[in-house]
């Protein structure tokens, strides 16, 4: 790519030698320096991956000594055929349409609260983003005492106000309501940060245009700031679809999945088919339904996306968060 | 619209207050949770289940503390940096020299990168089942090394994609300059690229460290009694009816806290790990 002046200044019949011989030398040094970190993620991509795919085209029963036998498509007959999988993919598909617009809408209304301040943004942001940087497991727990029934201070706030409180994530019909509740709660303010990029990158003339034309907030907002936010609705609905498949510590702190398996999603449905049954067929049948669905779901929303894109000339902005601050 | 305008009226002086204070319940009410937790860490046993519980601790104790670490913190934070600190100097001896080709050999945005990084969006309970039969084979169960292997792959591409970009924005020049002067290629990197790309790493490199020490899922899986990272040793106290809120409040205060004041410094590098490389492509 960028030969070193020295070379370029050489005399000129020895020139096209040297740049081959420096060509064969930069390639050979790119190989050097990616190689070792290439081949460490190939091998721990790949090993593991053939281990999976073995796994789920046969019986292999790690607590049960049975000889593992090929079963061909069976573990996937097998989970096709389950009610549980149905179940905890509705559920992991209610994380990414149903939780995932809730928190764009109230990451929306945060961004534009945030917006409206001419100083402090970045501070009062900064706080809203600290559920963020936490592990699962502290936000599951510090969640757990919160909303204990009988010692958190919630309940005993309803209670003290006369309503008769549920039991949360001990209750059945309360249990999903309430995980959705803390990712809500943890990934809000993510999109609000993604939104405010957004919103600081319109430029204040549309905004006075606007006003000289004689607009209203709202229809400033529905007319103006909508649609040009859209792209990043976009990137904050993709990357969110894409985490609501790993949502699985807080599951395990609150609910263990239950009561019953009314909070139990593709993630802990996969675990507790592999640790807690160890029938490692199905969970690692499991496995690559997931991947599959993530990849072609992921692939399809780009797809529509870019689809959009070419039709209205817009395109997926690269997220520059440094503009929260400008 | 202006940051600093001492021309306010009285009028809107009045609604830049009444606006600051709106922001300043809404994000005590939303950090309630954080709150009780860090409240709960100062009450002693006796005071941790009455209902309606107290409010502010009446008899504030730091015993939680000391007997948090006894029962299995002070091993989380001990295990937790092992396993964090050492994966994250693989992620940056393995990521850096990778970045630098990605950064200066490859277009950004292209093909290498993006698949890089698609590994990065893949749910951990997908390979995680490979991962278990692969440590059955090695005997990595329940050791150091393995999981350090683990954290190396699960962060390495991303340390790669932050130090590749951050690395794109360090002019050429000053290579070429070194080139002509005729430094051997060790001295280009340890006197030049090095010193230039200090924010760089040390960005990917705690982000890299907040990673591994969050994580509870391969925990949870490839270890059993010898290892236990900070989140494993969290959870397995729910395993009791009723576990010391009170010392493990203060095991979570810990396992946060040093997160509180990193993120301050970090938080625009934080979500933009989360942003991977979707945009602009």
């Amino acid at each position: 790519m960028a030969s070193p002046v020295t070379i370029r200044v050489s005399s000129r019949p020895k020139d096209s030698a040297a740049t081959v011989r420096h060509n064969r030398a930069e390639r050979r040094a790119t190989l050097m320096l990616l190689g070792p970190a290439l081949t460490f993620l190939g091998l721990l991509s790949i090993w593991p991956f053939a281990y999976l795919l073995y796994a789920s085209f046969t019986s292999y029963q790690l607590a049960i000594p049975i000889p593992t036998e090929w079963v061909g498509l069976g573990n996937f007959r097998r989970i096709f055929a389950s009610s549980r999988f149905w179940s905890s993919l509705s559920i992991t598909l209610i994380f990414a349409l149903v939780a995932v617009p809730l928190q764009i809408a109230l990451g929306m209304g945060l961004a534009l609260l945030l917006n409206g301040l001419s100083r402090g943004r970045e501070i009062y942001a900064s706080l809203f983003l600290i559920p963020m940087m936490l592990a699962p497991i502290v936000v599951g727990f510090a969640w757990n005492l919160f909303l204990n029934p009988i010692y958190g201070p919630l309940n005993a706030l309803l209670r003290g106000m006369g309503f008769q409180p549920p039991a949360w994530a001990q209750s059945p019909d309360w249990a999903l309501p309430t995980i959705v509740l803390v990712d809500i709660w943890q990934w809000t303010p993510f999109v609000m940060v993604v939104l405010l990029a957004g919103l600081r990158s319109i430029p204040n003339r549309i905004f006075e245009a606007a006003r000289v034309d004689g607009s209203n907030r709202w229809q400033t907002f529905v007319h103006i700031v909508l649609p040009m936010l859209i792209p990043y609705m976009t990137v904050a609905f993709v990357l969110r679809f894409i985490d609501s498949f790993k949502v699985f510590d807080v599951v395990y702190i609150l609910t263990k999945g239950g009561p019953g398996t009314s909070t139990q999603n593709l993630a802990y449905y996969t675990y507790d088919m592999g640790f807690g049954r160890f029938d490692f067929g199905l969970a690692g049948a499991l496995s690559i339904v997931q991947l599959v669905l993530l990849t072609v779901g992921t692939m399809s929303i780009l797809a529509m996306v870019r689809r959009r894109g070419r039709a209205t000339g817009s395109e997926l902005p690269p997220v520059k968060i440094e503009r929260v601050a400008a | 619209m202006t940051a600093f305008s001492p021309k306010l009226s009285p009028g809107e002086r009045l609604s830049t207050i009444l606006r600051h204070i709106a922001m300043t319940l809404l994000l005590l009410l939303f950090l309630a949770p954080l709150i009780w937790l860090l409240i709960t860490a100062f009450k002693p046993y006796t005071e941790l289940f009455i209902s309606p519980p107290t409010i502010l601790p009446a008899d504030a104790t730091l015993e939680n503390f000391s007997k948090g670490w006894a029962i299995g913190g002070g091993k989380g934070i001990t295990d937790s940096l092992i396993v964090s600190s050492i994966s994250t100097a693989f992620c940056l001896i393995l990521g850096y020299p990778a970045a630098y080709a990605l950064a200066r050999r490859f277009p950004p945005h292209g093909q290498l990168s993006f698949t890089i990084l698609s590994l990065r969006m893949m749910p951990p309970i997908v390979p995680v089942i490979g991962f278990y039969l692969m440590f059955q084979k090695f005997s990595l169960f329940d050791t150091y090394s393995g999981l350090i292997l683990i954290y190396t792959f699960m962060n390495l591409p991303l340390v790669i994609w932050l130090l590749s970009e951050f690395l794109r924005q360090i002019p050429k020049s000053y290579e070429e300059a070194a080139r002509i002067d005729g430094a051997p290629w060790y001295r280009l990197f340890w006197d030049i690229l090095l010193p230039l790309s200090k924010p760089g790493i040390l960005t990917a490199g705690i982000l890299s460290m907040i990673f591994a020490w969050n994580e509870f899922l391969f925990a949870l899986v490839l270890t059993g009694e010898k290892v236990i990272t900070l989140p494993k040793a969290l959870a397995s106290f729910f395993l009791f009816q009723q576990p010391n809120w009170g010392q493990l409040g203060a095991i979570g205060i810990v396992a946060i806290g040093p997160l509180l004041i990193i993120s301050f410094y970090m938080q625009r590098a934080l979500i933009r790990s989360f942003s991977v490389e979707l945009g602009g492509r």
